[in-house]
């Protein structure tokens, strides 16, 4: 598998003007098929809707020439109802059509989020560690939203202004060629002022976007590091920096106002002028008999229907634009594949729990295993573990040990030697059968905002049955926490604070380990997993852990030498090889690496003065 | 007090925009010039459909003669409103954008005499958020909510009048569907806007729970739980979808709603002001100019809604800002007298400190235990002083309370003779260099993190303290040396170089007393004994007062005294060699300290070539 990951890298600051648009639809394509007849339908409507709008001017000028005229007013009540019925039948109609179109696009957007949402999660660990979750989250909110919305604002209702635009510059031509001429001559003008001005805004736009971007990262870090601030005495300096930025930040913001203001006022000033064209044409038309009163009028009442969604369609446009921009970002993690080649996913196996449970024998037969390929961060590693028996890990940080967890459980595959569980090759059990059999309880493991019992069974169906109760309660009081849990406000439905917080490092401690028991795995893996506790729970946490190895395979890393002097196996790695193996007894008598470690642990861990160090 | 009206409800609201009425009061001229000229462009935009009916009228009559000049007046009429229209919204929406950057320069300036228990209790993310979007919130206020109120105030009342002139019974009709429009208009609105917080708590469960699983990726891959988590995404996803389908279809009413006021009135102008042509009561021009200042009213009309929201948001927002701009800082109390500035000379003393880290800003009910008991200590100038004891001994709070971080009692901690607490704080922090124990540094360049206290420092003098902070070197590598970026824009540093450029800031600045909180924890023992050597070299220590907070033997050896602290106590204070003899934790501390090396140098030497990505 190459992938680099590395390379991977997104801007924040992409600008909207070079995007694939072509390219990017057609990635598009998979999530707009299923709903495309909605898309056809809506734009079917689109006819009906437009030619009625078109019809209402043609409606007055007919009232104007013909009844108002004639002095007619039977005729003027006619038109007035054709009036009122064309125009519910247009909002009747362009409800339905908004409201599909509508119904589509977020549809789409559905989709598309729980679609990479499923990706991401195929993803292997070496993604996560490598990409800010903040990213991820910005993706899946954000950028989704920006999808969203170029379906909600922008999307079929740009197709909307310029089908009505179309229509009624047609209308126009119809009714009176000089002044349609006239009036598109100036819907140019207009069209070439804003873009213009627009160019300048955009210009002064982007310039904020830098200068707001660096008044914030100014701010954040001020605010994080205000204490350095402070002592050195910088409040001034600080200050007067700040205050530069943010008059430069004032500045350009005052040079955009002026664009902005010149925009929406020019286009109003223009479509005045449009209007002094219309009378003058028209007058002088009128005055020769070649026109009507109610030509006139209908073509005012035209030319507002082009001019009022022309000063919206640069904006529309804008925001279809960020949603590309946002769709790129997206599919930029669909090029990423799961590292665990495909065909063994864990969605491909039943989803019925613990299918077969394994016995639990452990081989390692010359493992060898690099993240990047040429530089081996494992190397030659042997060795067995019975059912039942405990082996522990011990090696400075980075020497290898975790790795063996991640090729233990497959996040990684090795790539030589093997691993066998049961006297089988891990490559040829099914992903997800091999990890319901493994469990690994990390340091800080993760502990979701959600109930205590969801925590455990990870399971909301589950934590939510009445019937798993009194095997939820026989967990819990297994590890000694029933009493801690019942404590708490809603008892096992208890919905946690995030991460766990309002609980101790040993009451998460025990959750963990309550976790564990419940999904009664074959293997248990501790890793790191009980240095960090509080003294009134450390008695709990021992006995939790003795419960939990009792009959499991188990492999410890880096623990408590108590724990370590236990294990049946005690394996030494430096420098991703096995450099000693064998019993306590046996390594103490080596006067090796593990006899060195052992001496200072034996200190650390024995309190002459009942104090903690907190030398690593 | 048993009657609430609501003016007694807005009175809190008004009091507050009182309390920091010089921020906006300065830019009364500017709002005041602007209203006018706003009042004239919305009487020039007026006058223009009156002008446009005399012209059709004229054309009815026959009257070409004097349809060009009457065309020109409509033009000129045009380039007024142009210029007034820019001008009154430069003018008003720029009050705004300075009412913003008042309120940010005031906000600033505030949060930085605000102490580190301050910031404890109120994250970065929080004091963001009142800088970014509260601030936002009175920028609207001050700038488009001005502008729309007084617009649509205007355009009502200027418009009005000509049409009642016109036709009374046409304006009547005309206003008969705009009070009704309003009125579900506001319905609609009202509803939109509850449903959209309705929509965003659901965006925000979404994202937490994309948060949440993303975070705990690992547990939900280990524990093969992938398709209740999908299932539980999808979930949520789905009720996003159809809360935010409501939204779009309220949305979509709002819309209809609008653009049916503008058709709607257009048939009324037609029914009504047909009958009244065909009767003779109206001209020709008058049902143009009728249509032409009906159409003008639409977007007044929905502004009003707009306006009333960027109201309730400022005020809420001008409420939050007000906690912060009214937050005091612990460590100064007005009944100290600090004016006395001269440095004082002579030796620390602590006398019998007793100290609790009690938060004013934080929850007034939780009390906590003291974390250093009696202590006292004296340093003399020129001494070097070094604190052991493990983890909660009190060795890094004792540190922070030199520098007043925290306040401290007074009587306490005396400089020279002088309690601290009558020095003004600028001055106790010019004679205190403090190191903390988290590698700070800023996202600019290392030779500017390097002379963060003092900015004017010259090259020579930073190239010194880097090299004696064994950093020089390191940095000399990057391509663009000490003008390399430091942090996201720039490069990554390991623990190590960040520690060293830390220790590189705090000795550039050569102050009284010098605090070193644990500074060698990211730094093997070999480089940490050339540091030790360079800053012996450098006389570092000399004519001053260090002390430091470690376990590194070869700082111990270069100390005068050794000061050994257990929970909150001073235990003994001596020479190593006397330690040594009589202390068991010392003796421990010191064996494990030796081990520690011992292990390290092994392991170090063991560690393959690349670590595991992290």
């Amino acid at each position: 598998m190459s992938l680099d990951i590395a390379t991977f890298e997104d801007e924040e600051s992409g600008s909207v003007s070079s995007i694939r648009d072509i390219g990017l639809l057609k990635k598009l394509w998979p999530y707009v098929r299923p709903h495309r007849k909605l898309l056809v339908g809506s734009l079917l409507l689109l006819i009906p809707v437009t030619l009625s709008q078109i019809a209402l001017p043609v409606i007055v000028r007919r009232a104007i020439d013909g009844p108002m005229a004639a002095g007619d007013f039977n005729g003027l009540w006619l038109l007035c109802g054709g009036y009122f019925l064309i125009m519910a039948v247009h909002y009747i109609l362009k409800y339905h059509v908004m409201v599909m179109s509508q119904v589509a696009g977020q549809r789409i957007v559905y989709d598309l989020r729980t679609g990479f949402y499923r990706h991401l999660q195929s993803l292997s660990p070496r993604f996560y560690h490598r990409t800010p979750i903040g990213r991820l989250v910005t993706r899946i909110t954000n950028d989704v939203e920006n999808l969203s919305e170029m379906f909600s604002s922008g999307g079929l209702s740009i197709l909307m202004d310029l089908a009505i635009i179309l229509g009624a510059v047609i209308a126009m031509f119809w009714l009176h060629w000089q002044m349609a001429l006239a009036t598109f001559g100036m819907i140019l003008v207009i069209s070439a002022v804003m873009e213009v001005l627009r160019r300048r805004s955009r210009d002064a736009y982007n310039t904020i976007r830098v200068k707001v971007a660096a008044l914030n990262a100014f701010l954040q870090e001020n605010f994080s590091g205000m204490d350095v601030v402070q002592l050195y005495r910088r409040e001034e300096k600080n200050y007067r920096d700040f205050e530069e930025l943010n008059q430069d930040n004032l500045k350009i913001n005052l040079n955009s106002v002026l664009y902005d203001c010149s925009l929406t006022s020019s286009v109003e000033f223009l479509t005045i002028v449009a209007t002094i064209l219309i009378l003058w044409i028209g007058g002088v038309a009128i005055g020769a008999g070649g026109m009507t009163f109610g030509v006139l009028v209908a073509f005012f009442l035209y030319a507002q229907m082009i001019f009022d969604p022309l000063e919206d369609l640069a904006e529309k446009y804008t925001i279809i634009q960020a949603g590309l921009a946002s769709i790129d970002k997206i599919m930029g993690f669909f090029t990423l594949q799961p590292e665990i080649p495909a065909g063994e996913t864990v969605s491909s196996v039943s989803t019925r729990s613990v299918s077969t449970r394994l016995d639990g024998h452990i081989r390692f037969e010359d493992v060898t295993f690099g993240y990047l390929e040429h530089t081996p961060v494992v190397r030659g590693i042997s060795f067995d573990l019975p059912p039942g028996r405990s082996a522990a890990i011990i090696g400075p940080t980075g020497a290898g040990k975790t790795t063996l967890i991640k090729l233990l459980t497959r996040f990684y595959d090795v790539n030589g030697g093997r691993i066998l569980i049961d006297g089988k090759d891990i490559r040829e059990l099914p992903v997800a059968e091999l990890r319901r059999n493994i469990v690994v309880i990390q340091q800080d493991d993760f502990l979701f905002s959600r109930s205590v019992a969801e925590n455990i069974t990870l399971d909301p169906e589950k934590a939510g049955d009445p019937e798993e109760e009194p095997r939820l309660r026989e967990v819990l009081s297994q590890v000694q926490a029933l009493d801690l849990v019942s404590r708490l406000e809603g008892g096992i439905h208890h919905v946690l604070r995030e991460r766990g917080r309002n609980l101790s490092g040993g009451e998460r401690q025990l959750l963990l380990f309550a976790r564990a028991i419940y999904h009664d795995p074959a293997i248990l893996v501790l890793d790191e997993a009980t240095s960090a506790i509080d003294p009134h729970t450390e008695t709990r946490v021992q006995h939790a852990m003795e419960r939990l190895m009792a009959e499991r395979t188990t492999l410890l890393i880096a623990h408590r030498l108590s724990t370590i002097e236990q294990a049946d196996q005690i394996l030494v790695i430096s420098q991703g090889q096995l450099a000693e193996s064998g019993s306590h007894t046996e390594l103490v008598r080596q006067d090796g690496l593990y006899a060195r470690f052992y001496r200072y642990h034996e200190i650390l861990e024995h309190p002459a003065g009942g104090v903690k160090s907190d030398v690593k | 007090m048993r009657t609430f009206t609501p003016a007694n409800r807005e009175s809190p609201a008004i009091r507050t925009f009182w309390k920091y009425r010089h921020i906006f009061l300065a830019y009364r001229w500017s709002i005041a010039v602007g209203l006018l000229v706003l009042l004239a462009t919305n009487t020039v935009s007026v006058l223009i459909p009156v002008q446009v009916q005399r012209v059709i009228d004229d054309i009815a009559a026959g009257e070409l003669d004097s349809l060009a000049p009457a065309l020109g007046i409509i033009l000129a009429l045009a380039a007024v409103m142009l210029g007034c229209r820019i001008a009154s919204r430069w003018l008003l929406f720029g009050v705004g954008r300075k009412v913003e950057y008042a309120l940010r320069n005031a906000l600033y300036r505030h949060l930085l005499t605000l102490p580190p228990a301050y910031y404890s209790v109120h994250p970065t993310g929080e004091l963001m958020s009142r800088m970014i979007n509260d601030v936002q919130a009175l920028r609207f206020l001050f700038g488009g909510g001005i502008t729309l109120g007084f617009n649509t105030l205007f355009a009502y009342a200027l418009s009005l009048p000509v049409m009642l002139h016109y036709s009374p019974r046409l304006t009547l009709f005309a206003f008969l569907v705009l009070p009704v429009a309003v009125y579900l208009m506001s319905l609609v609105s009202g509803r939109v806007k509850r449903h959209y917080f309705r929509v965003q708590e659901v965006l925000g469960d979404v994202s937490s729970v994309a948060q949440e699983n993303f975070s705990g990726m690992a547990v939900i891959q280990s524990y093969v739980k992938e398709q209740t988590e999908d299932r539980r995404f999808s979930d949520i996803s789905d009720r996003y979808y159809r809360e935010y389908l409501k939204l779009i279809k309220m949305r979509v009413w709002l819309f209809l709603i609008m653009a049916l006021v503008t058709s709607l009135g257009i048939l009324i102008v037609l029914a009504e002001g047909g009958r009244e042509y065909i009767l003779g009561l109206i001209s020709p021009g008058a049902f143009v100019a009728f249509v032409m200042l009906l159409e003008k009213l639409s977007w007044p009309t929905a502004a009003m809604g707009w306006t009333v929201t960027m109201i309730q948001q400022g005020t809420a927002a001008m409420e939050r800002l007000d906690q912060v701009l009214s937050a005091k800082s612990n460590l100064t109390r007005p009944d100290q007298k600090t004016h006395d500035s001269r440095f004082p000379t002579g030796p620390l003393e602590i006398r019998d400190l007793t100290f609790h880290y009690d938060n004013p800003y934080g929850d007034a009910h939780l009390i906590h235990p003291p974390v250093l008991h009696h202590v006292s200590l004296k340093i003399e100038p020129g001494e070097t002083v070094v604190i052991v004891g493990g983890v909660g001994a009190g060795k890094s709070t004792l540190l922070s309370l030199i520098p007043k971080l925290y306040p401290v009692p007074d009587g306490k901690v005396f400089i020279g003779g002088r309690d601290i607490n009558t020095m003004p704080l600028p001055g106790l922090r010019e004679l205190v260099t403090f190191m903390p124990q988290h590698s700070f540094l800023f996202s600019t360049d290392i030779r500017r993190n390097i002379a963060y206290g003092q900015p004017e420092a010259g090259m020579e003098l930073i190239t010194e303290v880097a090299e004696t902070a064994a950093v020089h070197k390191e940095v000399m590598a990057f391509d663009t040396r000490y003008e390399t970026l430091v942090g996201e824009r720039g490069i990554t540093l390991s623990g190590g170089q960040r520690q060293r450029m830390t220790l590189a800031r705090a000795i550039l600045i050569e102050p009284r007393i010098l605090l070193l909180d644990d500074p060698f924890s990211n730094v093997d023992a070999h480089t940490e004994e050339d540091i030790i050597r360079a800053l012996a070299e450098r006389k570092v220590f000399e004519n001053k007062i260090t002390l430091i907070a470690t376990h590194r033997l070869s700082v111990i050896r270069h100390a005068d005294r050794v000061v050994l602290m257990d929970e909150g106590r001073i235990v003994a204070t001596g020479s190593h060699d006397e330690l040594m003899a009589e202390q068991p934790l010392y003796q421990r501390l010191h064996r494990l300290e030796h081990l520690r090396a011992e292990l390290d140098a092994v392991w170090r030497d063991s560690l393959p070539e690349t670590e595991e990505p992290v």
